[in-house]
């Protein structure tokens, strides 16, 4: 059958219900893990600002991020060729009215008879080649200058492409090596827990506002790598589960490919004993009919 | 998985238009695919093949139902622990805030013992 054919035929509803049910309950429950994450970042905004401000942007935004430096480079690239024409015609008209006052005025004098017209106009002359050098000069100038700009833009967005593509490499990266320490890791922040216990203490007994303040930061610390540890959790959870999915797939379509397949190769022997027996039979009426022509 | 080797996969005519029109949509103006995306576009391509191979007649057998039991059973597992470690990091972000408020308390108590130090002089 060819693609064409199987392309075009009518899909049957219900055969991947349960596996669409499946997949429809997974993202639900990651988009659900992953707005959590979110709202954990949130309130560390709201509670300690710019601290985790970092983090949540590298979290929550960054996919966003060559997006929107993609379309603002796009916006900056159609700009600056605007600009371009726009000093390109602007200047050119400028020439233009610069030369034809100078040429009518060169035209004028020579039409009066003035003696020296001929050092007039090659004053005049050199004037409006003055002129379009130096409207040159402001030209390429401008052009130079919207050229750099327009370099500097596209780099600036190549590198936050780069970094963006870095990320979620790096994000995975994290997220699977965090799914294999995650104890270690959970035993870490302990640590760190105790020693903010401990430095409560120690306050409460000696209060000083330095102290405070190094407490309160590791505070906020602590607050960032757990709502950080969420989100690799979250990230770790969507890989494996793509990776299950990737492999059960792998192996359901190498069977139902297989069953196709033999299928395909009984097909065949049925066609294959069907051209056996119309061969015997045509022996065996060619047969009859020598038979008949001897009688 | 990139876009280019995604392009080019399409670009080679085997799925229909319906599909390919579908992943063009999520891929637009994108750079880089999300997690998300890439989950998307496997679950259209599966789709299709799924679709191609019920036109021919070929059904789950009990094999690939035992596949898709143990396939809910290892992303139950997955989801499960998921969201233990969530409620796990949930709790000990509820008490961080609470040392951190016990701390800005720390403060005030200070100021109220100075306060009182000052008026038993």
């Amino acid at each position: 059958m060819s693609l064409e054919k199987i392309n075009s035929q009518e899909q049957k509803p219900g055969i991947t219900d349960a596996g669409k049910n499946r997949l429809d309950s997974l993202k639900k429950n990651i988009t659900q893990a992953k707005n959590k994450v979110s709202n954990w970042f949130s309130k560390g905004l709201s509670i300690f600002g710019s601290g985790v401000e970092k983090a949540a942007i590298g979290v929550l935004s960054t996919p966003e991020i060559a997006k929107a430096g993609v379309e603002k480079y796009k916006e900056l690239d159609q700009h600056t060729d605007t600009l371009a024409h726009d000093a390109g015609e602007s200047l050119g008209y400028k020439m233009a009215q610069n030369y034809d006052t100078t040429k009518t005025f060169v035209t004028e004098t020579v039409n009066a008879g003035v003696d020296n017209v001929s050092s007039a106009y090659n004053e005049a002359k050199e004037t409006v080649l003055g002129i379009k050098q130096d409207l040159s000069e402001i030209y390429q100038a401008g052009k130079e200058e919207i050229s750099e700009n327009v370099t500097e833009a596209k780099e600036f967005v190549g590198q936050k492409i780069e970094s963006a593509k870095e990320w979620t490499n790096t994000k995975k990266q994290e997220a699977l090596e965090l799914a294999k320490n995650k104890q270690e890791q959970i035993i870490a922040w302990k640590d760190d827990k105790a020693e903010i216990i401990t430095g409560m203490a120690l306050l409460a007994k000696d209060f000083s506002v330095e102290k405070k303040q190094e407490l309160l930061q590791k505070v906020e610390t602590g607050w960032s790598k757990l709502a950080q540890m969420g989100s690799n959790l979250v990230n770790a959870a969507e890989i494996k589960s793509q990776n299950f999915i990737d492999k059960a797939r792998a192996r359901a379509n190498a069977l139902k490919l297989a069953q196709l397949e033999l299928q395909m190769s009984l097909a065949t022997t049925v066609e294959d004993r069907a051209r056996q027996k119309n061969e015997a039979l045509r022996a065996k009426i060619n047969g009859i009919n020598s038979l008949a022509q001897v009688a | 998985m990139n876009i280019l080797e995604i392009k080019d996969m399409l670009s080679g005519g085997i799925f229909s238009e319906d599909t390919v029109q579908k992943i063009e949509n999520i891929i637009m103006d994108k750079q880089i695919l999300s997690l998300e995306d890439e989950f998307e576009i496997k679950n259209i391509l599966q789709s299709e093949i799924d679709n191609d191979f019920a036109s021919m007649g070929i059904e789950d057998t009990s094999e690939i139902t035992e596949i898709n039991e143990a396939l809910d059973n290892d992303l139950g597992q997955v989801q499960r622990e998921l969201s233990a470690d969530m409620d796990t990091i949930e709790t000990e972000l509820r008490e961080l805030d609470t040392m951190r408020k016990e701390i800005n308390h720390l403060e005030d108590l200070d100021q109220v013992n100075k306060i009182k130090e000052g008026l038993t002089r």
